[in-house]
Protein backbone atom coordinates (compact mmCIF):
# COMPACT_ATOMS: atom_id res chain seq x y z
CA UNK A 1 0.00 0.00 0.00
CA UNK A 2 2.81 2.58 1.23
CA UNK A 3 4.47 2.10 -1.89
CA UNK A 4 2.13 3.07 -4.40
CA UNK A 5 1.28 6.16 -2.16
CA UNK A 6 5.10 7.12 -1.89
CA UNK A 7 6.54 7.03 -5.17
CA UNK A 8 4.94 7.76 -8.77
CA UNK A 9 7.39 5.00 -10.46
CA UNK A 10 9.46 1.95 -9.66
CA UNK A 11 12.44 2.58 -7.20
CA UNK A 12 15.50 1.33 -8.62
CA UNK A 13 15.14 2.27 -12.11
CA UNK A 14 16.34 5.64 -11.86
CA UNK A 15 19.69 4.11 -10.88
CA UNK A 16 19.82 2.47 -13.72
CA UNK A 17 19.29 5.55 -16.16
CA UNK A 18 17.15 4.13 -18.34
CA UNK A 19 14.23 6.49 -19.79
CA UNK A 20 11.46 7.09 -17.13
CA UNK A 21 7.99 6.11 -17.94
CA UNK A 22 5.18 8.69 -17.20
CA UNK A 23 2.99 6.67 -15.23
CA UNK A 24 -0.44 8.35 -13.77
CA UNK A 25 -1.20 7.53 -10.27
CA UNK A 26 -3.79 5.31 -9.53
CA UNK A 27 -5.48 7.61 -6.66
CA UNK A 28 -8.93 8.56 -7.23
CA UNK A 29 -10.25 11.44 -4.67
CA UNK A 30 -12.30 10.07 -3.25
CA UNK A 31 -13.88 13.08 -0.99
CA UNK A 32 -16.91 13.78 -3.10
CA UNK A 33 -18.00 10.15 -2.91
CA UNK A 34 -17.46 10.32 0.50
CA UNK A 35 -19.45 13.56 1.76
CA UNK A 36 -22.38 11.60 -0.64
CA UNK A 37 -22.47 8.49 1.30
CA UNK A 38 -22.22 10.54 4.22
CA UNK A 39 -25.06 12.70 3.39
CA UNK A 40 -27.11 9.55 2.03
CA UNK A 41 -26.26 7.89 5.63
CA UNK A 42 -27.33 11.08 7.81
CA UNK A 43 -30.71 11.31 5.73
CA UNK A 44 -31.44 7.56 5.75
CA UNK A 45 -30.55 6.95 9.50
CA UNK A 46 -32.61 10.16 10.29
CA UNK A 47 -35.73 8.94 8.92
CA UNK A 48 -35.92 5.60 9.90
CA UNK A 49 -35.11 6.09 13.65
CA UNK A 50 -37.57 8.91 14.71
CA UNK A 51 -41.51 7.10 13.27
CA UNK A 52 -42.19 4.66 15.71
CA UNK A 53 -45.31 5.78 17.54
CA UNK A 54 -46.07 5.76 20.98
CA UNK A 55 -49.25 4.15 22.43
CA UNK A 56 -51.14 3.08 25.17
CA UNK A 57 -53.55 0.07 25.35
CA UNK A 58 -56.84 -0.14 26.75
CA UNK A 59 -58.95 -2.87 27.47
CA UNK A 60 -62.78 -2.83 27.63
CA UNK A 61 -65.21 -5.24 29.04
CA UNK A 62 -66.93 -7.86 26.18
CA UNK A 63 -70.39 -6.31 25.52
CA UNK A 64 -71.59 -9.18 23.87
CA UNK A 65 -74.39 -10.73 26.05
CA UNK A 66 -73.64 -14.16 25.79
CA UNK A 67 -70.76 -13.00 28.27
CA UNK A 68 -72.80 -11.02 30.13
CA UNK A 69 -72.91 -12.22 33.76
CA UNK A 70 -74.41 -9.87 36.54
CA UNK A 71 -71.64 -7.66 38.19
CA UNK A 72 -71.03 -8.06 41.53
CA UNK A 73 -72.96 -5.58 43.66
CA UNK A 74 -70.42 -3.14 44.75
CA UNK A 75 -70.95 -0.56 47.84
CA UNK A 76 -71.55 2.91 46.50
CA UNK A 77 -69.55 4.57 48.82
CA UNK A 78 -66.61 2.75 47.49
CA UNK A 79 -66.86 4.62 44.18
CA UNK A 80 -65.52 7.60 42.89
CA UNK A 81 -67.30 8.95 39.83
CA UNK A 82 -65.62 10.94 37.56
CA UNK A 83 -67.77 13.14 34.69
CA UNK A 84 -65.30 14.42 32.08
CA UNK A 85 -66.64 17.74 30.98
CA UNK A 86 -66.50 20.33 28.39
CA UNK A 87 -63.03 23.12 28.29
CA UNK A 88 -60.88 20.43 30.82
CA UNK A 89 -63.18 19.73 33.47
CA UNK A 90 -63.54 16.85 35.57
CA UNK A 91 -66.83 17.08 37.55
CA UNK A 92 -66.71 14.45 40.03
CA UNK A 93 -68.58 12.96 43.58
CA UNK A 94 -68.84 10.13 45.98
CA UNK A 95 -72.62 9.04 47.03
CA UNK A 96 -73.75 6.78 49.47
CA UNK A 97 -76.94 6.70 47.96
CA UNK A 98 -77.61 6.73 43.91
CA UNK A 99 -81.04 7.92 44.06
CA UNK A 100 -80.08 11.16 45.83
CA UNK A 101 -78.65 13.58 43.18
CA UNK A 102 -75.25 13.66 43.88
CA UNK A 103 -73.19 17.49 44.45
CA UNK A 104 -70.73 17.78 41.86
CA UNK A 105 -67.10 18.90 42.83
CA UNK A 106 -65.29 20.48 39.93
CA UNK A 107 -61.46 19.97 39.22
CA UNK A 108 -59.04 20.07 36.15
CA UNK A 109 -56.41 17.79 34.71
CA UNK A 110 -53.63 19.16 36.36
CA UNK A 111 -51.65 17.59 38.71
CA UNK A 112 -52.74 20.08 41.33
CA UNK A 113 -55.91 18.71 40.41
CA UNK A 114 -57.01 15.47 39.80
CA UNK A 115 -54.42 13.86 41.43
CA UNK A 116 -54.69 15.42 44.54
CA UNK A 117 -58.48 14.16 44.46
CA UNK A 118 -57.83 10.67 43.55
CA UNK A 119 -54.71 10.54 46.40
CA UNK A 120 -57.92 11.76 48.76
CA UNK A 121 -60.55 9.74 48.02
CA UNK A 122 -58.35 6.90 47.90
CA UNK A 123 -57.06 7.60 51.72
CA UNK A 124 -60.50 7.91 52.57
CA UNK A 125 -61.93 4.91 51.09
CA UNK A 126 -59.13 3.02 52.16
CA UNK A 127 -60.20 3.88 55.65
CA UNK A 128 -63.93 2.77 55.15
CA UNK A 129 -62.79 -0.43 53.31
CA UNK A 130 -59.37 -1.48 53.91
CA UNK A 131 -59.34 -4.44 52.00
CA UNK A 132 -60.81 -3.42 48.61
CA UNK A 133 -60.23 0.08 48.25
CA UNK A 134 -61.20 2.08 45.90
CA UNK A 135 -63.31 1.94 42.40
CA UNK A 136 -63.25 4.31 39.43
CA UNK A 137 -65.69 5.33 37.13
CA UNK A 138 -65.17 6.92 34.06
CA UNK A 139 -67.94 8.53 32.46
CA UNK A 140 -67.16 11.16 29.12
CA UNK A 141 -69.58 13.82 28.81
CA UNK A 142 -70.95 14.79 25.28
CA UNK A 143 -68.52 17.70 25.06
CA UNK A 144 -65.30 16.01 26.24
CA UNK A 145 -62.78 15.96 23.87
CA UNK A 146 -60.68 12.78 23.07
CA UNK A 147 -57.58 14.64 24.43
CA UNK A 148 -59.73 14.33 28.06
CA UNK A 149 -60.38 10.44 27.68
CA UNK A 150 -56.93 10.07 27.06
CA UNK A 151 -55.80 11.75 29.84
CA UNK A 152 -58.08 10.38 32.09
CA UNK A 153 -56.63 6.86 31.06
CA UNK A 154 -52.92 8.01 31.54
CA UNK A 155 -53.91 9.91 35.01
CA UNK A 156 -55.12 6.13 35.86
CA UNK A 157 -51.88 4.35 34.59
CA UNK A 158 -49.70 7.38 36.67
CA UNK A 159 -51.29 7.02 39.88
CA UNK A 160 -51.79 3.08 39.53
CA UNK A 161 -55.29 3.01 40.25
CA UNK A 162 -56.31 -0.47 40.46
CA UNK A 163 -59.75 -0.59 39.48
CA UNK A 164 -61.33 1.81 36.66
CA UNK A 165 -64.20 1.24 33.99
CA UNK A 166 -65.08 3.70 31.54
CA UNK A 167 -69.38 3.94 31.39
CA UNK A 168 -71.26 5.73 29.72
CA UNK A 169 -72.89 8.71 31.12
CA UNK A 170 -76.42 9.36 32.14
CA UNK A 171 -78.75 11.89 30.98
CA UNK A 172 -79.11 13.17 34.73
CA UNK A 173 -75.26 13.47 35.13
CA UNK A 174 -75.43 15.73 32.35
CA UNK A 175 -77.42 18.05 33.53
CA UNK A 176 -76.08 18.32 36.54
CA UNK A 177 -72.79 19.36 34.92
CA UNK A 178 -74.64 22.00 32.58
CA UNK A 179 -76.22 23.54 36.19
CA UNK A 180 -73.16 23.43 37.36
CA UNK A 181 -72.01 26.88 35.79
CA UNK B 1 28.85 11.66 5.46
CA UNK B 2 25.03 11.36 3.31
CA UNK B 3 22.55 13.10 5.34
CA UNK B 4 20.19 11.18 6.56
CA UNK B 5 17.04 11.27 4.83
CA UNK B 6 13.87 12.60 6.41
CA UNK B 7 11.30 9.73 5.52
CA UNK B 8 7.94 11.86 5.08
CA UNK B 9 5.23 10.37 5.36
CA UNK B 10 2.13 10.61 2.74
CA UNK B 11 -0.70 13.47 4.20
CA UNK B 12 -3.13 11.63 2.58
CA UNK B 13 -4.89 8.92 3.84
CA UNK B 14 -6.41 5.56 2.25
CA UNK B 15 -10.20 6.11 2.72
CA UNK B 16 -11.25 3.09 1.31
CA UNK B 17 -12.33 1.05 4.09
CA UNK B 18 -14.71 4.09 5.25
CA UNK B 19 -16.12 4.40 2.29
CA UNK B 20 -16.90 0.50 1.83
CA UNK B 21 -18.38 1.38 5.25
CA UNK B 22 -20.69 4.01 4.47
CA UNK B 23 -21.99 2.42 1.86
CA UNK B 24 -22.54 -0.61 3.30
CA UNK B 25 -24.55 1.28 5.94
CA UNK B 26 -26.46 3.28 2.97
CA UNK B 27 -27.15 0.08 1.21
CA UNK B 28 -28.73 -1.03 4.36
CA UNK B 29 -30.70 1.77 5.15
CA UNK B 30 -32.05 2.48 1.84
CA UNK B 31 -33.13 -1.09 1.61
CA UNK B 32 -34.90 -1.44 5.38
CA UNK B 33 -36.40 2.39 5.14
CA UNK B 34 -40.00 2.24 4.09
CA UNK B 35 -41.37 5.53 3.27
CA UNK B 36 -44.65 6.41 4.75
CA UNK B 37 -47.31 7.68 1.90
CA UNK B 38 -48.17 11.15 2.81
CA UNK B 39 -50.68 11.70 5.44
CA UNK B 40 -54.08 13.01 3.91
CA UNK B 41 -55.12 14.43 7.37
CA UNK B 42 -53.14 15.72 10.19
CA UNK B 43 -53.88 14.56 13.29
CA UNK B 44 -52.11 16.31 16.70
CA UNK B 45 -52.17 13.60 19.13
CA UNK B 46 -52.73 14.33 22.45
CA UNK B 47 -49.64 14.15 25.03
CA UNK B 48 -49.37 11.04 27.84
CA UNK B 49 -47.25 10.64 30.56
CA UNK B 50 -47.23 6.90 30.44
CA UNK B 51 -46.89 4.85 27.02
CA UNK B 52 -45.64 1.67 25.65
CA UNK B 53 -43.43 1.51 22.54
CA UNK B 54 -44.46 -1.86 20.29
CA UNK B 55 -43.46 -2.81 16.43
CA UNK B 56 -45.95 -1.11 14.71
CA UNK B 57 -46.32 -4.16 12.28
CA UNK B 58 -50.01 -5.56 11.58
CA UNK B 59 -51.78 -2.43 12.76
CA UNK B 60 -54.90 -0.86 11.79
CA UNK B 61 -55.53 2.82 12.69
CA UNK B 62 -58.33 4.52 13.18
CA UNK B 63 -57.68 8.44 12.39
CA UNK B 64 -60.05 10.80 13.67
CA UNK B 65 -59.87 14.11 12.93
CA UNK B 66 -60.22 17.25 14.83
CA UNK B 67 -63.42 18.11 12.51
CA UNK B 68 -64.68 14.68 13.15
CA UNK B 69 -63.83 13.00 10.21
CA UNK B 70 -62.94 9.11 10.23
CA UNK B 71 -60.15 7.64 8.19
CA UNK B 72 -58.46 4.06 8.38
CA UNK B 73 -54.74 2.98 7.27
CA UNK B 74 -53.57 -0.76 7.56
CA UNK B 75 -50.79 -2.26 7.13
CA UNK B 76 -49.72 -5.10 4.55
CA UNK B 77 -50.50 -4.98 1.09
CA UNK B 78 -52.03 -8.29 1.22
CA UNK B 79 -54.17 -7.65 3.37
CA UNK B 80 -55.71 -4.60 1.94
CA UNK B 81 -55.74 -6.45 -1.16
CA UNK B 82 -58.17 -8.97 0.29
CA UNK B 83 -59.88 -6.04 1.90
CA UNK B 84 -60.42 -3.99 -1.26
CA UNK B 85 -61.76 -7.33 -3.16
CA UNK B 86 -63.84 -8.35 -0.19
CA UNK B 87 -65.33 -4.89 -0.10
CA UNK B 88 -66.19 -4.92 -3.81
CA UNK B 89 -67.93 -8.10 -4.11
CA UNK B 90 -69.89 -7.08 -0.55
CA UNK B 91 -71.13 -3.55 -2.16
CA UNK B 92 -71.40 -5.19 -5.49
CA UNK B 93 -69.06 -2.29 -7.18
CA UNK B 94 -65.65 -3.20 -9.09
CA UNK B 95 -62.39 -1.73 -8.98
CA UNK B 96 -59.96 -0.80 -11.57
CA UNK B 97 -56.64 -3.20 -11.54
CA UNK B 98 -55.03 0.06 -10.93
CA UNK B 99 -57.53 1.34 -8.65
CA UNK B 100 -57.26 -2.27 -6.33
CA UNK B 101 -52.66 -1.19 -6.85
CA UNK B 102 -53.43 2.14 -5.41
CA UNK B 103 -56.00 0.98 -2.73
CA UNK B 104 -53.00 -1.71 -1.91
CA UNK B 105 -49.80 0.72 -1.96
CA UNK B 106 -51.55 1.86 1.36
CA UNK B 107 -52.31 5.48 2.39
CA UNK B 108 -55.00 6.26 4.40
CA UNK B 109 -58.66 5.75 3.46
CA UNK B 110 -61.17 8.34 3.78
CA UNK B 111 -64.25 8.34 1.10
CA UNK B 112 -67.54 6.84 0.86
CA UNK B 113 -67.36 3.68 -0.74
CA UNK B 114 -69.15 4.84 -3.38
CA UNK B 115 -66.85 7.66 -3.93
CA UNK B 116 -63.80 5.27 -3.44
CA UNK B 117 -63.04 4.20 -7.52
CA UNK B 118 -62.37 7.71 -8.14
CA UNK B 119 -60.78 9.10 -4.94
CA UNK B 120 -58.06 6.21 -5.68
CA UNK B 121 -56.80 7.79 -8.83
CA UNK B 122 -56.64 11.09 -7.57
CA UNK B 123 -53.14 12.90 -6.42
CA UNK B 124 -52.33 12.88 -2.75
CA UNK B 125 -52.09 16.48 -2.96
CA UNK B 126 -56.42 16.69 -4.15
CA UNK B 127 -56.80 14.28 -1.35
CA UNK B 128 -56.19 16.30 1.41
CA UNK B 129 -59.00 18.82 0.73
CA UNK B 130 -61.37 18.04 3.22
CA UNK B 131 -64.34 18.29 0.98
CA UNK B 132 -62.90 15.50 -1.18
CA UNK B 133 -62.01 13.39 1.38
CA UNK B 134 -64.93 13.36 3.54
CA UNK B 135 -64.60 10.93 5.67
CA UNK B 136 -65.74 7.12 6.48
CA UNK B 137 -69.68 7.08 7.42
CA UNK B 138 -70.14 6.25 10.93
CA UNK B 139 -73.76 6.56 11.31
CA UNK B 140 -75.54 4.20 12.55
CA UNK B 141 -77.73 4.11 9.18
CA UNK B 142 -74.57 3.70 7.00
CA UNK B 143 -71.86 2.86 8.91
CA UNK B 144 -69.01 1.48 6.60
CA UNK B 145 -66.24 1.86 8.79
CA UNK B 146 -68.12 -1.42 10.34
CA UNK B 147 -67.95 -3.41 7.19
CA UNK B 148 -64.39 -1.82 6.50
CA UNK B 149 -63.52 -3.69 10.13
CA UNK B 150 -65.06 -6.87 9.37
CA UNK B 151 -62.83 -7.27 5.96
CA UNK B 152 -59.74 -6.39 7.77
CA UNK B 153 -60.73 -8.82 10.36
CA UNK B 154 -61.41 -11.19 7.49
CA UNK B 155 -58.01 -10.76 5.70
CA UNK B 156 -54.91 -10.57 8.62
CA UNK B 157 -56.77 -11.85 11.60
CA UNK B 158 -53.16 -11.20 13.31
CA UNK B 159 -54.05 -7.40 13.20
CA UNK B 160 -53.92 -5.05 16.06
CA UNK B 161 -56.45 -2.46 16.56
CA UNK B 162 -55.60 1.35 17.16
CA UNK B 163 -57.15 5.08 17.26
CA UNK B 164 -55.46 7.76 16.28
CA UNK B 165 -57.28 10.80 17.61
CA UNK B 166 -56.46 14.47 17.53
CA UNK B 167 -56.40 16.15 20.73
CA UNK B 168 -59.54 18.42 20.06
CA UNK B 169 -61.84 15.37 18.49
CA UNK B 170 -65.00 15.57 20.05
CA UNK B 171 -65.81 12.44 22.27
CA UNK B 172 -69.12 11.52 20.62
CA UNK B 173 -67.49 10.41 17.67
CA UNK B 174 -64.77 8.30 19.76
CA UNK B 175 -67.32 7.05 21.31
CA UNK B 176 -68.88 5.94 17.99
CA UNK B 177 -65.72 3.94 16.75
CA UNK B 178 -65.11 2.14 19.71
CA UNK B 179 -68.73 1.04 19.53
CA UNK B 180 -68.03 0.04 16.38
CA UNK B 181 -64.72 -1.98 17.68
CA UNK B 182 -66.21 -3.91 20.10
CA UNK B 183 -69.57 -4.34 17.71
CA UNK B 184 -70.66 -8.21 18.21
CA UNK B 185 -69.60 -9.39 14.14
CA UNK B 186 -65.79 -7.58 15.44
CA UNK B 187 -65.11 -7.74 18.71
CA UNK B 188 -61.87 -5.99 19.69
CA UNK B 189 -61.89 -5.30 23.50
CA UNK B 190 -58.28 -4.51 23.58
CA UNK B 191 -56.96 -1.92 21.18
CA UNK B 192 -54.40 0.65 21.08
CA UNK B 193 -54.35 4.53 21.46
CA UNK B 194 -52.22 6.22 19.47
CA UNK B 195 -50.67 9.34 21.74
CA UNK B 196 -47.39 11.70 21.97
CA UNK B 197 -45.32 11.25 24.93
CA UNK B 198 -44.91 14.35 26.93
CA UNK B 199 -41.83 16.12 27.04
CA UNK B 200 -41.66 16.81 30.89
CA UNK B 201 -37.98 14.84 31.76
CA UNK B 202 -39.88 12.97 33.81
CA UNK B 203 -39.24 8.67 33.21
CA UNK B 204 -42.21 7.14 31.57
CA UNK B 205 -43.59 4.70 33.90
CA UNK B 206 -43.58 1.75 31.45
CA UNK B 207 -46.21 -0.93 31.40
Amino acid sequence: MSEISDSGGGGNKKHQGKVKQKKSSTHIDMTPMVDLAFLLLTFFIMTTAFSRPHMMEIVLPDKNKEHLTEPPPVNPSRVLILLLGDSDKIYWYRTDDPAIPPKLNVTDFSEAGIRQVIAAQNRLILQLFPDKGMLILIKPGEGSKYKDFVDIFDEMNVDKVGTYAMVDITPTEEDLMKKYH
Amino acid sequence: MPKVKLHRSSPRLDMTPMVDLAFLLVTFFMLTTKFRPEATITVDEPSTQTSIQRADKNLFQIIIGKDGRVFFDVDGKFTRQHMIENIAERYKISFTPQQIENFSAGGQIGVPISQLGNWLMLKSDAKKDPKVSIGIPIDSANNELKDWLLMARYANGELRYSIKGDRDANYKVVKKVIDDLQDEAIRVNNFILITNMKDDGKKPASK
